[in-house]
Formats: structure tokens, C-alpha cells, sequence
């Protein structure tokens, strides 16, 4: 068992004997084996590292959780003038980044003899909060500069609920296979590294043989994904097949559609295999909630209940789902300023409506906010309208969310150019053109006093679809 | 319309990519438009192209233009 509030996220990793790292190659590593000295330029600095799920990338993931640093993990396949715009708005002492060759202003070195490294060649004596440990984004590789502030005692107390419930053991063999700068990608790593065995640090992904063939010769115990995964595997014949190392499956990230959900249920059942469907968000580390799976069928739909040390509440007149718990975050971050201060606010208000059941599982039953989740990628559609109405200025149009499927662009005048709004929003902020659909309507509907009438349109647009399917 | 043709018009719509990005050294991964979301647009285009239902497997197989073209030979389908 694990000791009462432990304060140090390393300690705890090297408190667990059977932890190994593989590489694709199936080397094993422990944690001294990684965790290989590097020279800082000062004790306390902020680094952003551009992280794959490679060893060379966890071995220095691994490093700064022994160091006194603060950490930004970010995609590294975000654009470059992202890459830029940022390092300029934050400053960072150390920068990760293999895919770049230089960097202004910056000095090379290598990690792990690869290049990648750039250390800053003016030290600036960074004001950061002494609890600030981790900045992560919730918005991929679109580049936007607001980040979600994390404290090392957010990650572990977030780390240790989780293994409070799901079935870690020090003989599990665990793929990385969402990213690391993803909070439930990261909350896989950090848990699996406190009380699992091995973890195996790939790149491939579900849509690649490699994937699978890496599958077969670890062994996997578990597998984590996103409603999007989940989508891929049932098309890649996952259900019709045996999987004889696999112990439990976990599903985050958003809602998955109730026919998948059940058939993965049943599939879970049949097997023997613990299924758990989980919600959280990143200003939550990654997790408030789990269904355990003996009441998946029962509770079809549910975010079950708070993890251990967590609490909800639903705001009585909005129906808004708020928790409390160790693992709430310090606020958010738009620029090197926002670094100084971190103030965990009294309650995290999730944005999501929510409802309990007699039994006190809950569920959520819409959003407060117009965000779609596409891919597992949160995209407000009040930010893309307004990105809209720069750029075409004169014409009106509405941007409404299918399910979590599609974004529906709505327009009255029909000489707008199709192709131009989904090269821009394709651009700007990586909505994928496939799952942009354009609506023409006799007329932009309206509240009495005037405002766009959001629920009628979606409404409108639902009625619509089922009349062409 | 020859399959030439209609494998490009598959790539165009499934990748969301211009006709005259498409080349015979497209792979899975080598360009941003074609990622694992995109894939399966991929799939469901080349199946309504050609009027196939393809296989499991083969979607996996299917990582680069040469060797979608190499598995469409499977479906009576030759490039």
C-alpha cells in the first residue's frame, strides 16, 4: 500500500520495485537508468518540452519531475509560428523540440545523444508560483496561449485516486498510447508509473499494424482511449476478436455514442474484461469520475461517481456540475504574468450539465458553454464564430454542434465560399474540413430579444438530419 | 471516368486535400491532412468509389497510396 500524502512524485516512483520502461525495441529501463543527470542552468526555470511517447521523451519527463522546474508539455506536431508565438509570450528557460534544428536566441545541446535541446541564452529569473509544477493546454496543436496551471500535489493526488480504482498491478504491461501532453495520456503515465509494472514507450497508434504487433508481443493488459479509438477499433474488428493479456479497457475524453458504448459493454461482459467509463478535464489533472464496471449495463450513460477524495456538486439553478478535490487545478495561465500566482478557485465549474440518479450515479446531460468535443479536442464554437465573422465580414454565419459528430455552419446568403471557410478554419484552428457541414436556412432564428437562438438552431439542425438519413 | 481518376477523386474527398497534392508518394502520417482521423474518410471514400466493402485488415494495410493501390487489386480493382 501507499503512505499517507506523500509529497514528491519521484520518490514515489522510485518506491515501485517492478517499474520498467520499454522501448519498441523491448529494452527495459528502470527509473535511474532514465532519470540521467542534465545540466540546468539555474535551480528553478521553466522548460517547455515537445513530447512524443518515445524513451528519449520520457526520459526527460522523468528528469524534471525530479527537478525543482516547472513544466509545459506541448504537441510536437503543432505548427512552427505556434511553436513561436508562445516561446515569445512565455519566455522558457529550456526548450525540447527535436523536430526544430535552431532556435533564435537559443543555444543546442543534446539529450540522450540526439539533438533537441536549446537552453536559452539569456537566463531570465522566472517568477513562478513555488507551486506551480505543470502547464498543459486543452486545445491540441491549434497554439492557443491559455494553458491550465497544475501543481505537483494536483498530479499526485490525482495519480493515487486513480489507483484507488482501477486494477493496477506492478505486473501490468501498459502501452503509452494517448500522448503525454494530453492530461488522460499523462494520468495513464503518472499512475501506472506509482503502482504498475511495465510501460511501453511507443508512437504507434491503433490505425497502425505496429500497434499491433507491439500488442501481441508485450502483452498488453490495458488500453486507454478516447471516444474516437473507440470508434476505430469496433471498425477494425476489434470486438470479434479474442485479446487474452488484456485485464481492462477505460474510456475518457468525452461521450461515447450509446450503440458503441453498449456493444463494448457486452464485449466486456462476455470476456470478463473490466470496462470503465470515466470523466474529467484537464482543470481536474485528468479525473473526477468512474463507473465502476459491475453497473455499466445498469447505469449505460453514466459518469458514475467522484473518485476517491472528490466531490460533486450540482448548482440548483443552472444544473451545472461543480467538483471539489485535491486535484483542482490553480488557475489558468495566458502569459509569463499569469506563472507568478496560483489560486486554486473553491469549486472547479465543469461548463457541463449534469443530473443524479436515485441510486447517486450521475450523469451529464448537456453543456453550459457551446463547446463541441471533436476527437477528443475541445473547440468553442462562439471563438469559431468569431473567427468567422473577421474574416468575412457582412456575412452571416452560425456555427452549431452536432453530437460531438459535426459542425454545422449556417448561412442565409448563399454566396459565401465553402471551400475558403474550411481551408481557414482547417489553418487557424485545425477543425479537420471532413466534419464541417454547411446548412443554408431562410433565416437565422433569434431569441424575442434579438439574440441567435442557439438551442432552436440545433434543434432545427437535428430534425433536419433525421429527415435526410 | 478511368480508376486512375477515381482513386484520385477517393484521395481528394477522403483526405479533404487538393487534386494536385495528390501523388503517388502519399503515405499515412507523410502529410498533416492524412492522420488516423482522416483514414477512415479515406476508407469510406475509396468504398463508395469503387462499390467494395473493405476488409478489416486490409484497412490497416492500406498506409501509402502504393499500397492502397496494391490492395485494391484484391477487389478487382486495378490502377
Amino acid at each position: 500500500m501507499i503512505s499517507t500524502s506523500p509529497s514528491n512524485l519521484y520518490q514515489l516512483l522510485s518506491d515501485n520495485k517492478s517499474l520498467r520502461y520499454l522501448d519498441t525495441h523491448g529494452d527495459r529501463y528502470s527509473l535511474s537508468d532514465l532519470a540521467t543527470s542534465l545540466a540546468l542552468p539555474c535551480s528553478r526555470g521553466l522548460a517547455f518540452l515537445y513530447l512524443d511517447n518515445s524513451i528519449e521523451s520520457v526520459s526527460l519527463l522523468l528528469h524534471f519531475f525530479r527537478e525543482n522546474w516547472a513544466i509545459a508539455l506541448l504537441p510536437p506536431n503543432m505548427a512552427v509560428p505556434f511553436k513561436e508565438r508562445l516561446e515569445l509570450r512565455y519566455q522558457p528557460n529550456l526548450i525540447y523540440d527535436p523536430q526544430r534544428g535552431s532556435l533564435k536566441g537559443y543555444t543546442k545541446a543534446l539529450w540522450r545523444h540526439k539533438a533537441g535541446l536549446f537552453y536559452a541564452d539569456r537566463q531570465l529569473e522566472q517568477q513562478l508560483h513555488p507551486d506551480l509544477k505543470l502547464l498543459l493546454s486543452t486545445s491540441g496543436t491549434t497554439g492557443s496561449p491559455k494553458f491550465v496551471k497544475l501543481s505537483e500535489q494536483n498530479m499526485i493526488a490525482n495519480a493515487l485516486s486513480i489507483l484507488d480504482y482501477l486494477p493496477i498491478r506492478p505486473t501490468d504491461v501498459t502501452p503509452l498510447n494517448l500522448p503525454l501532453y494530453y492530461s488522460y495520456g499523462l494520468s495513464v503515465f503518472t499512475s501506472n508509473s506509482i503502482g504498475g509494472g511495465k510501460l511501453v514507450c511507443t508512437n504507434s497508434e491503433v490505425m497502425q499494424k505496429e500497434f499491433w504487433r507491439e500488442m501481441e508481443r508485450f502483452g498488453y493488459t490495458s488500453l486507454a482511449g478516447v471516444p474516437y479509438v473507440y470508434e476505430l477499433l469496433a471498425r477494425l474488428g476489434f470486438l470479434k476478436k479474442e485479446h487474452p493479456h488484456l485485464r481492462y479497457l477505460t474510456q475518457a475524453g468525452g461521450k461515447l455514442n450509446k450503440d458503441l458504448l453498449a456493444q463494448f459493454a457486452q464485449y466486456a461482459q462476455e470476456k470478463q474484461l473490466d470496462f470503465f467509463v470515466m470523466y474529467g478535464q484537464t482543470e481536474a489533472t485528468a479525473r473526477m469520475s468512474f463507473l465502476p464496471p459491475g453497473q455499466l449495463l445498469d447505469k449505460l450513460g453514466a459518469i458514475g461517481k467522484p473518485i476517491k477524495n472528490g466531490q460533486f456538486t450540482i448548482d440548483p439553478e443552472s444544473s451545472e456540475l461543480h467538483y471539489t478535490g485535491p486535484n483542482v487545478f490553480g488557475g489558468y495561465a495566458e502569459g509569463l504574468a499569469d506563472l507568478q500566482h496560483f489560486d486554486p478557485p473553491k469549486s472547479l465549474a465543469t461548463g457541463d450539465l449534469a443530473r443524479q440518479d436515485q441510486d447517486g450515479y450521475y450523469y451529464i446531460t448537456g453543456r453550459l458553454k457551446r463547446i463541441v468535443k471533436l476527437f477528443g479536442i475541445r473547440i468553442n464554437l462562439d471563438e469559431v464564430e468569431q473567427l468567422l465573422a473577421a474574416q468575412f465580414p457582412g456575412k452571416e454565419l452560425v456555427c452549431v454542434g452536432s453530437s460531438d459528430k459535426y459542425i454545422s455552419i449556417c448561412y442565409v446568403d448563399p454566396n459565401i465560399q465553402q471551400e475558403t471557410i474550411k481551408e481557414l478554419l482547417f489553418k487557424r484552428v485545425h477543425i479537420l474540413p471532413q466534419v464541417i457541414r454547411f446548412q443554408q436556412l431562410t433565416s437565422i432564428l433569434r431569441t424575442s430579444n434579438g439574440k441567435i437562438d442557439y438551442h432552436a438552431m440545433t434543434t432545427l439542425l437535428s430534425d433536419s438530419n433525421a429527415l435526410v438519413h | 471516368m478511368n480508376n486512375t481518376e477515381k482513386l484520385h477523386q477517393a484521395f481528394a474527398q477522403g483526405l479533404s486535400i487538393p487534386a494536385n497534392a495528390i501523388h503517388s508518394d502519399l503515405a499515412y502520417q507523410g502529410i498533416t491532412a492524412w492522420d488516423s482521423m482522416s483514414h477512415l474518410f479515406l476508407i469510406a471514400a475509396l468504398e463508395e468509389t469503387f462499390q467494395i466493402q473493405i476488409e478489416t485488415e486490409d484497412i490497416l494495410e492500406m498506409s501509402s497510396y502504393q499500397r492502397i493501390t496494391s490492395v485494391l487489386k484484391k477487389y478487382d480493382v486495378s490502377i
